[in-house]
This record gives structure tokens, C-alpha cells and sequence, in this order.
């Protein structure tokens, strides 16, 4: 019973997408059900790994390597978790945004599929697998990122679904290189077997590479600003929060599980500075942007970045209770911005639904019109900066000492440069809230749009930040070493 | 009582700041100008929020302490000594501001908003006091700082926005040197919860930043740009807890994380204690040509927080007056807490509170005397008995001219009250409203415990320190009051001299000239850079028929990003080439002797190189 | 062995290729074409691998993973078509009932998409 639940988080949300392309005049009501369920076995899948140790399956009654392995640990786990409950955050979400438009029939199959493309690779326990789930996943996302049919969103998202096949492309050569070197396909087999040859590490490379090209990471990020910004706001939510930290979980795992016998310091500090460089260009574009969701989408470009300074940390850092607390702290910090971009989005999708634009300078009226709105972002926001008692607070905390350590003193001066722009650019939005317009009687306006939002920004504050240690005791650690 | 009460202290305004955020205020034109009070019940949670607080400090014994190891990375509360002083006045002056807050505010535009954000600063604030960790302390420090920036602003107008954005960038860069001085902290003492003895070892940089970071809270010159600008932009109740206890919380953070009394500090506690000299001293003469009173009062703050900064420096200077010093220097804060927020409150009174009947003005007027007197240090009141304190600190200090440059500092302040009571009785605007018994209620009280201070906890010998430079000072009054009472031009061309925010009306100048400056010197460079651009934007435009407003434009090509793209690759390649698999990063799994066993063995993989 | 070389060599050569057409050149399907030509390398590359010595049965896992990853790139061509005709039927649109140049749309993917402010119905 425990094995066969790695599958409910994929084969539910595709059962919903079936159904709900079956029968798209109750689309959102099966939506909802369907994203409800996908939640909860995601949660239960959790709840086991938390329990007890990893876990593994294969599909399809044929043996490794034939046969579809699916695996649940501490990594996977932490991510499936962020999707479940930011993805159900997205489709309640949905159900209001898209009442009355007939957007929601083609959103709920292919958000849907999308959702199982995200479980897929989260859970896939070999390579050629999480080569279909991408690009299931850079599909559905690019055709969801369309769904407005406006210009810019349909060349956007054509650059991106672009983008995506020659990430995937590079992707595959890798995964052909490594099927010629070692004959095997599964991860746990082949982090036993990899050595340190030419061709494990140009596979390496063309994997790392491919999907970095998928993860926005700087200055791969071109197509992301457009492709997120021009999107409706639970698209984007998903596309910002979900889907690039599917391919950063994939470099995540291939360096430090699959390859760690093989990278070096030198190459983890080109992504480190490549990271480097998104944390500094994302936050100043994102200060410039002169509208919302393009300042949102210039923020996760930011908050690629820091995800990839923890590389030549984890890099340098010996195996013992400090690396684990920096590898726990990377997987907090995706997971932080995983809600707070998401709330933040679905918030920013209701300002602009709201004023009927979303240009910052212009938005006084309206921040103040929708006082939970305006607390979501701010909330969101405060995570985003990395303030206490946001994940990312802590997150921030754990790799500066992480940079003392292992001498790295430079990165410092990129956290800090990064989260003074990315407070700037924060207190930007929210100065707007402070006029001398009227506050309407009640505090939330529209329950159905607002909760989640609000909600998903208040656990990336308070949730992820006060209680910290579950990430911890999920990656099967100690627990911080202060 | 429960040690829970520490916990309680800060998370219940926490809690009630989200229900006081869901008030809705009335907004004023649909009832045609008249505010009523607002309805329900919510608007009286900012005085409920300082209440667990007050308890907890009446109640628990010195040393209770509460460890809370889930809370973030594991944090704990206590009530030390210093935390115990600085518990008392803070929830008390919270309380009087959240009383004055409450009934004001009630039925207002944003009430919600005003209340939720009191709330959270509150909370901050209480939070960073009962914490002994860092993690509390900078994340108590930071919400206070950053919720503050609401209480600054609220008002909405732009002189409100620019002070907020003022405030906003200093405490952002205090907050962020702050960041990095606990995180070298903790690096380098290996806890988090360091004692002085630990603290002894620390270098130069964390210190450094240390200061840099809660001297901008402090308002330690040039770092106090913000302080006179937020005072008179924020409400009443705003400023007095903004000028009573948020400012003292600069020195409760170098009290805990500087070798206090560990350890001779020449370098920095010289340092600290000359930069306290300097702000005491700059504030005085500036504050003196003033004429909004809170402004006045913002530099009266600025002065005695280099009093505070002065002694604390002398005390890192020569450890042995640590004992002392610290209990000394938690008393002053207090005191000065105290009075500053009640004439803050004070302001608000003389200015809100209705004329009629005829006594309530004059017996406002006479509390504001009373509490200037109190600041400047007078005999009988608590002024008096908190430099009393002081004496053994400024008389055991290395530099001998110390005690008499605060002699002078005195007659300084003590002239800066006067011309503050001079200014709030005969030039204040007044717009009185309803409401505001209750809150001249608990300013009474608050002007009783300053009254009773000095009884209470002072020596008979302490009640009339320094009693020759008050009255001094209050002889220059007296005749520069005369002066211009017979001719009321005669200070005009000083008064309004500097405005509020000094420094910063020289920053616009420097900045222009700098501007300039660097005009001129990168002409050459600048022409061709411009040169270049525009021939690219025009060759790009020729092409593309669109403008260059968007600076990406270039990376969305395909040539462009497809080559960063191959020449990350490169990179990538090179250095996994370059460097032999020595330094290998070992995660997972060690290197199983196994040879790979695989189905199709055409191709050999080639030995790693070695370089 | 070396028939498989050969034909592993030939495969990469293939991406290669592909990718310089797909930087290089810029009308959409061109650009397809060249990702259908990368795939194409790649599994030429994995059809080598699994060629196991003469009279030695193949190894079937490359060939299900090349048929695996045909449906992948059909679907993922017929996907970008879509796209790329929505995106003419919109420049033909607007060049009837404006009449402003569409050299910019027919260049398809530099298209600058903040240029304009979207609006939500």
C-alpha cells in the first residue's frame, strides 16, 4: 500500500485531465476534485517518507530497466509536498478567475497534465523517464502560458516551448551519452556506478546545461520574463513557483546525488556565478520593471539565482552536519519561494483584474481597495526579501555562515546587494498601498481568489519560517547546527 | 508564572494584529465629514496587545527563562536584568501609545491598517527584548524596523512618503549590516547565543557592522538622517513609541552582542564613544531652530542617544565600569523612554484636546513642563537621578574632559526644552477632536510615573545632580525668552535656519555636483558609449522596426542566447576538464568497486584525463 | 564497433548541426525543423548503443526509449505549428485592419512582449 501510493500523485491529476477534457461542462468541479486529491496523496506520500525511509516502485510489471521506476525521498518528498499544496492553492484559485470564461475549459486538462508532468519528475527514479515528464511539462506549460491568445503571450510562449526542446534535446544527448557509458538508465544505480570519465562529464554538462536553459538560470533567462509576465495569474503562479524548480530539482539531484564524484569546485562556482548574476540582474530588472507581473517574473529570476549560489557552497563544504544544513537550506529556500511567488502572483492576477492593468505606478487606488490582497503581497514580498520569519530568512542565514566557512566571503556581498534591491523593489509596490483613499468595510473582497493567495503567502512566512526543522527531519537530518 | 508569558508577551499582539488588520474605518465623506466611532469592538486591541507584556514583567522572577527549541533554528526567552528595565518601560509606553492609538484612531480612513501595523511593530519590539538568541533579536529587530516604516507613512502624504522612503533606506541598510554582523557572530563564536566571554573573540569586521547596523536605529550622526524627518510624519502615538522605545533598542543590541565588560575595547569603544560626543552635541544647536515641536523632539532624542552611545563607549573603553555602567545606562534609557514618549504624547494633547473646559489645556501645558524639565535633567525629577547614575561612568572614563562636556551638553538641552515649551505653548496649531479622555487619562499616568521616578528609586543624594547647569541654562532661557517676548524679530533669521533632516539638504547639492563631477570627467567615455548604443539601437530598430526600450531585447536572439548558451557549455566543460576528480564533492555514495556491467559495450569510455 | 561509432559520430554530427540551424536561422520552421534534426541525432545516437555485435540480438531498451521519444517530439512540433499559426492568423488580422508593417511578426520570436499592456476582459 505505501509503494503503490507513489503513484496517486501522477495518475491522479492525468485521470483528472482525462475527465475533465471528457467532460468540460463540469471542467472545474472535477478540476477541484481532481486537484484536492492529487493534494492529498502528495501530503499522505509525504506524511510516509517523513515516517519511515525512501521509497521505490516499478511500473508496468517488467523489471529495471525496462520497466517505469518511481522513488519518493527526503528531496523528492520536500518538492511534492511545495506542488501539492501551492498547486491546490492555484486550482481554487482558478475556479474564480476563470468563472465565467471559457479560458477555464482549456486550463483545467492542461493544468492538469501539467501538475502530473511536475509529480512526474519529482518522483521519476531514472533519467529517460524524467526526460518524457519534462518535456510533458515544458508542453503543457508553454500551451497554458498561450491560453490568453494575446500577441505577446503566444510569441512568449513560443520562445519558451523553443527553449524548452533544446534544453530537452541537450538533456537526452546527455542521457544517451551516460545509456553508452554505463548501460543502466536508474538513478540509484548509476550514483553507484559513475566515475569520473570524459563522457560522464560531458553528459554532465549537456544535462546541467539543458536544463539550465529550463530553469531560467542567468543569462538563459530571456524567455522567462515575457513567457511569465504575459500569462493569467494562476499560470503564472504555476509556471514561477512549480515549473522552473522542476528542472532546478533535476540539477539539484544530478549534482549532488547522481555526479557528485564527478563535479568540480571550478564548475560549481561557474553556477554559482552564473547564480550570482541572476540574483544581481533579476533584482534591478525587477526594480526597473514598470509593471507587476513582469516585476514578479524578474523576481524569480533573482531567486533562480540564489538557489544556485548554494552549488559552490555544497561544493566546497565536507560531508557532516554543516553540508546537510546548507543542502536542507537550499531545499527551504526553493520551497519558500515556491509559495511566496505563487501567492504573490495569484495576488498580483487580482490587482490586475481589479484596476485593469497592472503598472505599478498607478496602482494606489486599487492596493488600497483590496486590503488581503495588498497584506498577500506584502507577505509574500517579505519572503521574497528573505525577512524574518520567512523560510528564506533562514534559509539566507545558513548559507551566509555557509560562505564564511568554507571562505567564500564574495557571495556575501551578492545576498546582500540582492536582498537590498529585492527590498526596494518590494517597498515599491507596497508604498502604493499607503494613500489616502477610502479602505473598503470588509477586509477581504473576493473569499474565493483571495484565501488562497493569501494563504499560500502567509505559510511561506510563517509556516516555512517558524517551523523550519520538518524540512530538516524530511531530508533525513540532524536538525540545524546553530 | 508561567515562563510562557515570555512567549506570550510577543506573539499575542502578533495574533491581534490580524483581527485589528480586518477593521474597517469609516471613511468620512459618505457621512458628510463627521467621523463617528467606529463599531464593534476591534479598535481597542492596540491597548490590549502591551498587556501580556506588563504581566510578564511584573510577575516573573529575574532569570525566568523559556527555551523554545522548535521556534526557527531553536530560540530562547529570558528576562535578564537589562531585559527586565527594558521590558518595563517599552510595554508601558506601548500601553500609553496603544491607549492614545485606540481612541483616535477609532472610526477613522485605514484604522485597520494603522492598527495592524501598530500591532506588528509592537510585537517586534517586545519580541527582540525577551529574546536572548539572535535569531530573535534580529527578527524581532527587523519586523519592528519594517512594520515601522507603516506608522511612518501612514498618513500618505508626500512629505509622510518621503520620510518613509528616508526611514526605509536607512534601516534597510542598518538591517542589513546588522544581518551580516549576527551571522559573523555566530560564525565566529559558534553559538547563537553568545555570552561577552564568547563575544571577546570577535574581530573587527562584525563589530564594525554591528554598530553601522544599530546606529542607524540609534541615530548616531550621520546615521540619524531619518530621525527628524519620521517624528513629525507619524501619527502621536507613533512617534512617542518610535522616539521612546524603538531608538533604545540600538543599545539593548550592543549591551548583548558586544563584549560589554569582557574586554577592553580602546579601538571601537573610542570610536563609539567619540561618534556619541559628536551626535550629542551636532543635535543641539540644530534642534534649537526648530519650530515644530516634534521636530525639536526627534533632536532632543538624537543628543541624548549620544549621551547613551557616549557612556556605553567610555564602558567598552574600560571594562572595569561594566557593572555599572550597564545598569546605569538601562536606567537612563528608560527614564528618557519615558519622558520622551509622554512629551510626544504630550504633543499630541496640546494639539487634539478640546479647549473647553479651561483647565484641560494649561494642565497639559504644565505636564509638558514637567516632563521637559524631567529630560533636561532637573532637580527632583527623574532627569535628575539617571545622570546621577551616570557620574561614576563619565568620572571613571580615560578622558577627563568628559564629565564637563556633558555639563555643557546639559545647559544645552536644557535650553532646547525651553525653546520646546516656548514653541508647543504659543505657536501649536490646535484641531481638537473627541475622544481623547482616555488617553489624556493614561498620559497623567505616565506623567505620575515620571513624577514618582526619581522618589521611587533614587537616592536623596541623586535628586538634585547637575542642578548648577539647569539653572544656568534655565537663566538663558529665561533671557533669550525676554528678548524675543519685546521683539519677536529679533530670532527670526535663525529660526528655521537648518531644516529637519540637516545632512540631507546638503545630499541633493553633493549629489548634483557629484553628478556632475562625473559628467565631466567620463564625457569621452560616456559619448562613445552613447555613440555605440545609439548606432546599435538604430541598426536594431532598422531591422526589427521596433524601439529598444527593453534592454533584453538583444539576449531574446536567438544567435546571442544560443551562444552564451554553448559558451556556458564550454565553461562548464572546462572546468569539469581542467580539475582532476580529487576535490570530488562525496554526498551520496562512495565509489563502489563494481565495474559497470553493461549490455552494450561498443563504446569504452575514455579514462578520465589527468591533469 | 566501428559501424557503431560511425554511427554514433554521425548523430552527434546531426545535433550539431541542428543546433547551428536552430541559432542561426530564424523563420519558425526552420527553426522545428532543426529541433527535429537534434532529436533526430540524438537517437541515432542511442540506435548505436544498442547494436550489440553482429549476430547478438540488439538491446531492446534504446529502441523503446527512440519510439518513446518520436511521440514526444511529434507532439511537441505539432504543439509549436499551433502556436506559430495562432501567431499568423493574428499578424494577418491586424495587417488587414491596420496597416502597419508585419515584418516584426513574421520575425515571430523577437517580437519585444512588453511593448504593450495586456488587459484582462
Amino acid at each position: 500500500m505505501t509503494t503503490d501510493s507513489l503513484i496517486l500523485p501522477i495518475a491522479l491529476p492525468l485521470l483528472g485531465a482525462l475527465l475533465t477534457t471528457a467532460l468540460p461542462r463540469i471542467a472545474p468541479l472535477l478540476g477541484v476534485i481532481a486537484a484536492t486529491l492529487t493534494a492529498l496523496s502528495g501530503l499522505w506520500l509525504t506524511g510516509q517518507v517523513w515516517g519511515g525511509d525512501a521509497l521505490n516502485i516499478v511500473l508496468g510489471g517488467w523489471g529495471l530497466p525496462l520497466g517505469i521506476g518511481v522513488a519518493a525521498d527526503g528531496l523528492s518528498a520536500s518538492l511534492l509536498a511545495m506542488s501539492s499544496l501551492v498547486g491546490l492553492g492555484i486550482s481554487v484559485y482558478a475556479v474564480g478567475y476563470f468563472a465565467g470564461s471559457d479560458r477555464g475549459l482549456h486550463f483545467w486538462p492542461l493544468w492538469l497534465l501539467l501538475w502530473t508532468a511536475l509529480n512526474g519528475v519529482f518522483l521519476a527514479a531514472d533519467l529517460f523517464n524524467l526526460y518524457v515528464m519534462l518535456e510533458l511539462l515544458g508542453l503543457s506549460a508553454a500551451a497554458l502560458g498561450a491560453l490568453t491568445g494575446s500577441r505577446e503571450a503566444v510569441a512568449a510562449n513560443l520562445r519558451y516551448l523553443l527553449v524548452g526542446l533544446l534544453g530537452s534535446m541537450s538533456y537526452l544527448l546527455g542521457v544517451a551519452l551516460i545509456y553508452t557509458a554505463y548501460g543502466t538508465l536508474d538513478i540509484s544505480l548509476l550514483s553507484e556506478r559513475i566515475e569520473p570519465s570524459a563522457l560522464a562529464a560531458t553528459s554532465v554538462v549537456l544535462m546541467t546545461a539543458g536544463l539550465a536553459l529550463k530553469a531560467a538560470l542567468f543569462p538563459l533567462h530571456f524567455w522567462l520574463p515575457p513567457a511569465h509576465a504575459n500569462a493569467p495569474a494562476p499560470v503564472s503562479a504555476a509556471l514561477s513557483a512549480l515549473v522552473v524548480k522542476a528542472a532546478f530539482y533535476l540539477i539539484l539531484r544530478l549534482w549532488t546525488d547522481l555526479f557528485a564524484n564527478i563535479t568540480t569546485t571550478g564548475a560549481a562556482f561557474i553556477l554559482g556565478a552564473l547564480g550570482a548574476g541572476a540574483i544581481l540582474w533579476g533584482s534591478w530588472r525587477a526594480l526597473r520593471a514598470e509593471r507587476l507581473k513582469l516585476l514578479a517574473a524578474y523576481s524569480t529570476v533573482a531567486q533562480i539565482g540564489y538557489l544556485f549560489l548554494f552549488f559552490p557552497l555544497l561544493q566546497a563544504m565536507p560531508p557532516g552536519p554543516a553540508r546537510d544544513d546548507l543542502f536542507a537550506a537550499c531545499v527551504l529556500m526553493a520551497v519558500t519561494h515556491g509559495f511566496a511567488k505563487a501567492g504573490f502572483f495569484l495576488a498580483a492576477g487580482l490587482v490586475q483584474k481589479n484596476a485593469g492593468h497592472d503598472r505599478i505606478d498607478e496602482l494606489g487606488g486599487a492596493a488600497q481597495s483590496m486590503p488581503a490582497t495588498t497584506f498577500s503581497i506584502a507577505l509574500a514580498g517579505s519572503a521574497l526579501i528573505g525577512l524574518p520569519p520567512s523560510g528564506s530568512f533562514i534559509a539566507k542565514w545558513v548559507m551566509m555562515r555557509g560562505a564564511f566557512e568554507t571562505g567564500q566571503w564574495w557571495w556575501l556581498i551578492v545576498i546582500v546587494t540582492g536582498t537590498l534591491l529585492a527590498a526596494a523593489y518590494i517597498f515599491r509596490v507596497l508604498s502604493r498601498a499607503f494613500g489616502q483613499e477610502p479602505t473598503p468595510r470588509c477586509f477581504v473582497t473576493d473569499a474565493r481568489a483571495e484565501i488562497p493567495a493569501l494563504l499560500l503567502a502567509l505559510s511561506s512566512v510563517a509556516l516555512l519560517g517558524l517551523a523550519a526543522g520538518p524540512i530538516w527531519s524530511l531530508l533525513g537530518f540532524e536538525g540545524v547546527q546553530t | 508564572m508561567t515562563p510562557w508569558l515570555l512567549l506570550l508577551a510577543w506573539v499575542w499582539p502578533l495574533l491581534l494584529a490580524w483581527p485589528a488588520a480586518f477593521q474597517a474605518g469609516r471613511w468620512p465623506s459618505a457621512l458628510r465629514g463627521n467621523r463617528v466611532p467606529g463599531a464593534g469592538w476591534r479598535w481597542i486591541l492596540p491597548m490590549l496587545g502591551p498587556l501580556p507584556a506588563l504581566v510578564a514583567v511584573l510577575t516573573l522572577s529575574l532569570g525566568t527563562r523559556l527555551e523554545l527549541p522548535w521556534l526557527f533554528l531553536g530560540t530562547s526567552l529570558e528576562l535578564d536584568a537589562t531585559a527586565q528595565v527594558y521590558l518595563l518601560f517599552t510595554a508601558i509606553l506601548w500601553l500609553a501609545a496603544g491607549i492614545y492609538a485606540a481612541f483616535t484612531f477609532r472610526g477613522t480612513p485605514n484604522v485597520g491598517r494603522f492598527h495592524a501595523v501598530f500591532l506588528l511593530t509592537m510585537a517586534g519590539n517586545l519580541w527582540l527584548i525577551v529574546g536572548q538568541d539572535l535569531f530573535s533579536f534580529y527578527a524581532g529587530f527587523a519586523i519592528m524596523g519594517l512594520a515601522a516604516y507603516g506608522l511612518v507613512v501612514h498618513d500618505g502624504s508626500p512629505l509622510a512618503l518621503r520620510a518613509g522612503k528616508v526611514y526605509l533606506v536607512m534601516a534597510l541598510l542598518g538591517e542589513v549590516s546588522l544581518f551580516a554582523a549576527l551571522v559573523m557572530i555566530a560564525q565566529q563564536t559558534g553559538t547563537t547565543e553568545p555570552s561577552a566571554e564568547d563575544l571577546a573573540q570577535l574581530t573587527g569586521l562584525p563589530i564594525a557592522l554591528a554598530l553601522v547596523g544599530l546606529g542607524v536605529k540609534a541615530g548616531l550622526v550621520p546615521l540619524h538622517l531619518w530621525l527628524p524627518l519620521a517624528h513629525p510624519a507619524a501619527p502621536v502615538p507613533a512617534s512617542a513609541v518610535l522616539s521612546g522605545a524603538m531608538i533604545k533598542v540600538a543599545i539593548l543590541g550592543w549591551l548583548r552582542f558586544l563584549p560589554v565588560g569582557a574586554i577592553a575595547l580602546p579601538d571601537w569603544g573610542g570610536l563609539l564613544a567619540a561618534g556619541g560626543v559628536l551626535t550629542l552635541f551636532y543635535a543641539l544647536p540644530i534642534g534649537l531652530v526648530q519650530s515644530d515641536p516634534k521636530v525639536i523632539l526627534a533632536y532632543s532624542s538624537v543628543s541624548k542617544m549620544g549621551l547613551l552611545m557616549l557612556c556605553l563607549g567610555l564602558v567598552l573603553m574600560e571594562p572595569g565600569l561594566a557593572p555599572v555602567g550597564i545598569a546605569a545606562i538601562s536606567l537612563y534609557a528608560a527614564q528618557h523612554g519615558l519622558a520622551k514618549g509622554g512629551l510626544f504624547l504630550g504633543v499630541g494633547l496640546r494639539k487634539q484636546a478640546p479647549g473647553q473646559p479651561g483647565f484641560i489645556q494649561p494642565l497639559v501645558l504644565g505636564g509638558l513642563m514637567i516632563l521637559a524639565l524631567a529630560l533636561a535633567g532637573a532637580p527632583f525629577t527623574s532627569g535628575a537621578v539617571a545622570k546621577y547614575q551616570l557620574k561614576p561612568v563619565l568620572a571613571g572614563a580615560e578622558w577627563p574632559w568628559v564629565a564637563a562636556a556633558v555639563s555643557v551638553a546639559t545647559l544645552g538641552t536644557t535650553l532646547l526644552m525651553a525653546r520646546f515649551i516656548w514653541v508647543v505653548s504659543l505657536r501649536t496649531k490646535r484641531h481638537p477632536q473627541p475622544g481623547l479622555l482616555w488617553p489624556g487619562i493614561a498620559w497623567s499616568l505616565l506623567l505620575a510615573l515620571v513624577i514618582l521616578f526619581p522618589f521611587a528609586l533614587g537616592k536623596p543624594a541623586s535628586w538634585l545632580s547637575d542642578w548648577l547647569s539647569i539653572s544656568l541654562g534655565i537663566g538663558f532661557a529665561g533671557l533669550i525668552a525676554i528678548g524675543a517676548w519685546r521683539n519677536p524679530a529679533w530670532l527670526s533669521p535663525v529660526v528655521g535656519l537648518i531644516p529637519a533632516g540637516d545632512l540631507l539638504v546638503l545630499a541633493r547639492p553633493i549629489g548634483r555636483l557629484a553628478i556632475g563631477l562625473w559628467q565631466r570627467l567620463w564625457r569621452p567615455i560616456n559619448a562613445l558609449q552613447n555613440r555605440m548604443s545609439q548606432s546599435a539601437s538604430s541598426r536594431f530598430e532598422r531591422v526589427f522596426k521596433q524601439s529598444d526600450a527593453d534592454q533584453e531585447d538583444a539576449l531574446r536572439r536567438w544567435p546571442i542566447a544560443g551562444g552564451l548558451w554553448i559558451g556556458i557549455i564550454a565553461m562548464l566543460l572546462l572546468a569539469l576538464f581542467a580539475q582532476s576528480s580529487g576535490s570530488s564533492l562525496s554526498a551520496a555514495s562512495t565509489e563502489s568497486d563494481d565495474q559497470p556491467s553493461r549490455p552494450g559495450l561498443e563504446f569504452q569510455s575514455p579514462p578520465a584525463p589527468s591533469l | 564497433m566501428t559501424a557503431a561509432f560511425l554511427y554514433g559520430g554521425a548523430g552527434i554530427l546531426l545535433f550539431a548541426l541542428g543546433l547551428w540551424s536552430l541559432l542561426v536561422h530564424e523563420p519558425l520552421l526552420r527553426k522545428l525543423i532543426a529541433l527535429n534534426i537534434m532529436g533526430a541525432g540524438v537517437f541515432h545516437v542511442f540506435i548505436a548503443v544498442a547494436h550489440r555485435g553482429d549476430g547478438t540480438p540488439p538491446d531492446p531498451v534504446p529502441h523503446a526509449l527512440v519510439l518513446t521519444g518520436i511521440v514526444v517530439a511529434v507532439s511537441a512540433t505539432a504543439l509549436a505549428l499551433a502556436l506559430h499559426n495562432r501567431l499568423e492568423q493574428d499578424a494577418s488580422d491586424s495587417a488587414q485592419s491596420t496597416s502597419t508593417s508585419t515584418a516584426g511578426l513574421l520575425s515571430g520570436l523577437s517580437i519585444s512582449p512588453q511593448s504593450d499592456i495586456i488587459r484582462h476582459e
